[in-house]
């Protein structure tokens, strides 16, 4: 009897269970069919980026056939694009080089005719990377020696055509996906301090910053503290190293807190633009310890069979990238320019005279 | 004492067969082989100390638990085959701690049962007065708010609620439990008052002796599952199976004895056998017929011993007349004869 | 662009209220679809809970989702990227598992909340699981289920701004990019519109809080 009244009852719940989950599941159906117009459109982070840009027809997502861009009819007679029959999609981390490089590769296959899709502004490279397996990005730019340690999970190699030869070679093994060509920028991790930290402690390199950095506070990001390639490893090839104090800062407010003098020393990239924006002291890896990072398009082997001209056009975009030219782009974006990444990478390709 | 078999047949009758509930885990069954016949319209209380298995007894009627053993039949049915919901519908349940629904209004609490059985809003509305004023409740009340009602008003509306749906069955656990005593008596009276009126078949759990010699038609008595004793409250008291009834009722207690027992009914036996009808005595305040209250003249064959005793001393006699319902003079009552009553031997 | 104060916090936001309106949107369609698909599996899920009598059911099942809100949002990213793709759909599968596990407590907690005698009561005059459920446990689980739902959805609305890391929109991309490019303008204008949003969450569900608990308490 026992049991029975509890079947009673408890059929009832399953009944209601099951009602609820079915109601669940039209919800989901209802809020994923109302939905795929926007999910795949290039939202406001684009439209930040793309403001005052020119007409933003390659961009849409539902002009999937290739019809009606009107940038294509011009160029598309040198570079076949009958391979592909969908846009290529170009991803991007997010921080402020990615940003630019994201659209310098999507704005140079524009350019070439390509129908292009951006999706800048993954959060991270394991995140970059997924898309990349799963096919939701065709092609974003890496830095060697970050696929090499965060991807690969291998350790750091000092010399960079060594890092760029086993990257590319297990990306093609593993993963099908390609290399293309790196830049000669290497974005590094460096050491930077104010000038007047500089003048004060009268440091120049690395192994004189290490004797006295239990005077000193640092800056970095998280794993910088944790890493075999940053703070520890520091430690362990220069000695000494023992800041007073460290702090962990996102790239972005890094600089700030050490032009406000919260911290002494930060750890910078080669490249950043604030480097020679604040007129910081970049300190000398008088060891060559931080490994070298050039950065190049990681493509999707299947895509680049498809239209073999984008690794052309992207290798001819390559050569022209160096630290110099990094610093101050990004600067036109983090520096008080404040300018949009994608303006910023326009302005750059049309100077270069790489696209109109 | 009474036929089972006629009483299970008939409507209103509530008969427990060799029933028995083992509770999951548990060594001793709560209810051991209890067979028990309640009688169409019979108040009968089940009485024990705690643990004793009279709640789970009472559940068994409605199917809140199931026995694991034995059947219980309602109206002659088996409620095994009756569903279980419908099966409750038809029996009121009131609870110590009311379980009013905090969100709905006395009005609507009242309504439950009726709407669950698709009542329409003007007979559930009419249903709802007559219920407030068979509890007498203003009728005002019905807007309110349980948590705004004193204990006793919320067992009113538990009462009311349970009996909204004309159920010909009331099964009430410990109901008056938790009131302070002065509103216990009234509710234990006024729950007489509404027995005697709608003449449903009620069992009633309690451990208060006191109450349920108070209120019951008939008590069955618990004890670790089983039932020691069921009989009327005087024959417990006149004779109790064993000593646990014996210590459990107070049996010696005469007085209690004689709270029990009516004028008419010594009367009746004690006149046997001097077969005159007195004539009253002096008339202090010249009324006659029904005897009017503080009277110490004359007794009612409606009054209980008790009252009649204390009647009785204050008068210094030895006997005091009698008179029937309708003032007709029935005959005298002596102290010999309450002796003899208070004392079993009738 | 803005030539006058670029370092200014606010100006960036007052030059662009299009632009923080347009996020604030999306962040506010990825929180209430998020509610919406959350609350539609955790109610029977908490239901579920308390009915079925299955011993541990309770821990097995809340303790499951305690573990999927551990999982760092971006760890849950990288897991859910390579089966469903960047945008919308995979940040609301991320959410909606992150919302299991306050709403099902809270369910689970309001409807074991209820009074025992007002559901013995209940069961006694004859309410099937269903009717006592509807309209007995379930209005008066309501006020702690309304908590969690609020505890929910402010959660949602700081953790939905992650799904920026995604591409699923929301006031997270003002955030992440202000972040990486020392934009302090699109911090701010993010960083308040996500504080307005949770505010005003906050009080508005603690006021149909207030409110459902005085009806159901019968003081209203």
């Amino acid at each position: 009897m026992e049991a029975f009244k509890h079947s009673i009852v408890g059929s009832r719940t399953h009944t209601a269970t099951f009602a609820a989950i079915f109601a669940s599941m039209l919800l989901m159906a209802f809020a994923l069919g109302c939905s795929p117009g926007q999910v795949d459109a290039p939202d406001a982070n684009d439209e930040i980026i793309t403001d005052g840009s020119q007409g933003t027809a390659p961009e849409d997502p539902n002009d999937e056939a290739g019809t009606g861009d009107d940038t294509s009819g011009a160029e598309v007679a040198d570079t076949p694009a009958e391979g592909l029959d969908r846009p290529i999609v170009v991803g991007s981390k997010n921080f402020t080089e990615a940003f630019i490089l994201g659209h310098m590769y999507a704005l140079m296959l524009e350019g070439a005719g390509f129908e292009v899709e951006r999706s800048v502004g993954l959060g991270a490279t394991p995140i970059a990377h997924a898309a990349l397996l799963a096919g939701e990005i065709d092609l974003y730019p890496e830095y060697t020696s970050t696929a090499l340690i965060t991807v690969l999970q291998a350790d750091p190699i000092s010399d960079r055509d060594a890092v760029y030869k086993a990257v590319s070679e297990a990306y093609e093994r593993d993963f099908d996906l390609t290399w293309l060509d790196p830049s000669p920028f290497n974005n590094p991790q460096a050491l930077a301090t104010r000038r007047d930290v500089a003048e004060e402690h009268d440091v120049s390199t690395y192994t004189e910053l290490a004797a006295i950095a239990d005077q000193l506070t640092i800056g970095g990001p998280p794993e910088f503290f944790e890493r075999e390639d940053g703070l520890p490893g520091l430690q362990e090839a220069y000695g000494g190293f023992d800041f007073a104090e460290t702090r962990q800062l996102d790239s972005g407010l890094r600089y700030e807190a050490l032009v406000n003098g919260d911290i002494d020393v930060v750890l910078a990239f080669g490249t950043d633009g604030q480097i020679s924006g604040f007129g910081l002291v970049l300190l000398e890896d008088d060891q060559n310890f931080f490994t070298p990072y050039p950065v190049a398009p990681v493509v999707r082997s299947d895509v680049l069979q498809a239209e073999p001209g984008i690794a052309t056009i992207l290798n001819s975009l390559a050569p022209r990238l160096t630290n110099e030219i990094m610093q101050v782009l990004n600067w036109s974006v983090d520096g008080p320019d404040k300018r949009e990444p994608e303006d910023v990478a326009r302005d750059f390709l049309i100077a270069e005279g790489l696209i109109e | 004492m009474r036929d089972k078999k006629k009483a299970g047949a008939e409507e209103g009758a509530i008969r427990f067969e060799d029933v028995s509930v083992l509770y999951p885990g548990s060594e001793q069954p709560a209810v051991a082989d209890v067979t028990l016949d309640v009688a169409p319209g019979t108040l009968e209380v089940l009485l024990g100390p705690s643990g004793c298995g009279k709640t789970t007894l009472l559940k068994s009627v409605n199917r809140l638990v199931e026995p694991t053993q034995g059947r219980v039949l309602v109206d002659g049915l088996d409620t095994a085959t009756l569903e279980p919901t419908a099966l409750r519908r038809r029996i009121g349940y009131v609870i110590q701690a009311t379980g009013l629904f905090p969100h709905m209004s006395v009005a609507r609490n009242i309504g439950v049962v009726p709407r669950l059985l698709g009542w329409s809003d003007e007979r559930i509305a009419a249903r709802v007065f007559e219920m407030l004023e068979l509890v007498d409740l203003p009728q005002d009340y019905g807007g309110r708010a349980p948590r705004q009602l004193s204990g006793g008003e919320a067992q009113r509306v538990g009462i009311a609620r349970a009996l909204a749906a004309e159920p010909a069955f009331l099964l009430m656990d410990e109901p008056f439990g938790a009131l302070d005593a002065i509103n216990r008596l009234r509710l234990q009276d006024e729950l007489r008052a509404i027995h005697s009126r709608l003449r449903r078949t009620i069992l009633f759990v309690t451990h208060d002796v006191d109450e349920a010699l108070r209120i019951a038609d008939r008590i069955a008595v618990m004890r670790e599952g089983r039932i020691v004793q069921a009989a009327t409250p005087l024959e417990l008291l006149l004779s109790p199976a064993d000593d646990f009834v014996s210590e459990l009722v107070d049996a010696d207690d005469l007085f209690r004895r004689l709270g029990l027992m009516r004028v008419g009914d010594v009367v009746g036996m004690a006149d046997a056998g001097a077969g005159s009808s007195v004539p009253p005595s002096g008339d202090l305040d010249g009324s006659s017929g029904v005897r009017p209250s503080g009277d110490s003249t004359t007794l009612s064959s409606q009054d209980d011993l008790r009252e009649a005793l204390s009647h009785l001393l204050r008068s210094g006699g030895d006997g005091l007349p009698v008179v029937g319902p309708e003032g007709d003079a029935v005959g005298t009552l002596t102290l010999s004869a309450l002796q003899a009553a208070a004392r079993g031997r009738q | 662009m803005n030539t006058e104060g670029r370092w200014n916090a606010l100006g960036w936001g007052l030059a662009n209220p299009e632009v923080i309106l347009e996020h604030t949107l999306e962040h506010l369609w990825l929180t209430a679809m998020t509610l919406l698909i959350a609350g539609a599996i955790a109610l029977p899920l908490g239901i579920a809970v308390v009915r079925m009598r299955m011993r541990g059911l309770d821990v097995l099942v809340l303790g499951a989702l305690g573990v999927v809100y551990t999982i760092p949002s971006l760890a849950f990213f990288v897991l859910l990227v390579p089966w469903l793709g960047l945008g919308r759909d995979t940040a609301l599968v991320a959410l909606v598992a992150y919302a299991q596990v306050v709403l099902v407590r809270n369910v689970v907690a309001g409807l074991r909340g209820v009074d025992a005698s007002v559901i013995e009561a209940a069961r006694g005059m004859g309410m099937s699981g269903f009717e006592r459920l509807w309209h007995v446990e379930l209005p008066l689980a309501a006020p702690v289920m309304l908590a969690g739902a609020r505890v929910a959805t402010v959660s949602v609305i700081a953790i939905g701004t992650v799904a920026a890391l995604i591409r699923a929109g929301g006031l997270g991309e003002l955030l992440f990019v202000g972040v990486a490019t020392s934009h302090r303008g699109k911090i701010v204008a993010g960083a308040v519109a996500v504080s307005v949003l949770a505010l005003g969450f906050n009080v508005g569900f603690r006021w149909l809080e207030s409110r459902v608990g005085e009806v159901v308490r019968g003081t209203g």
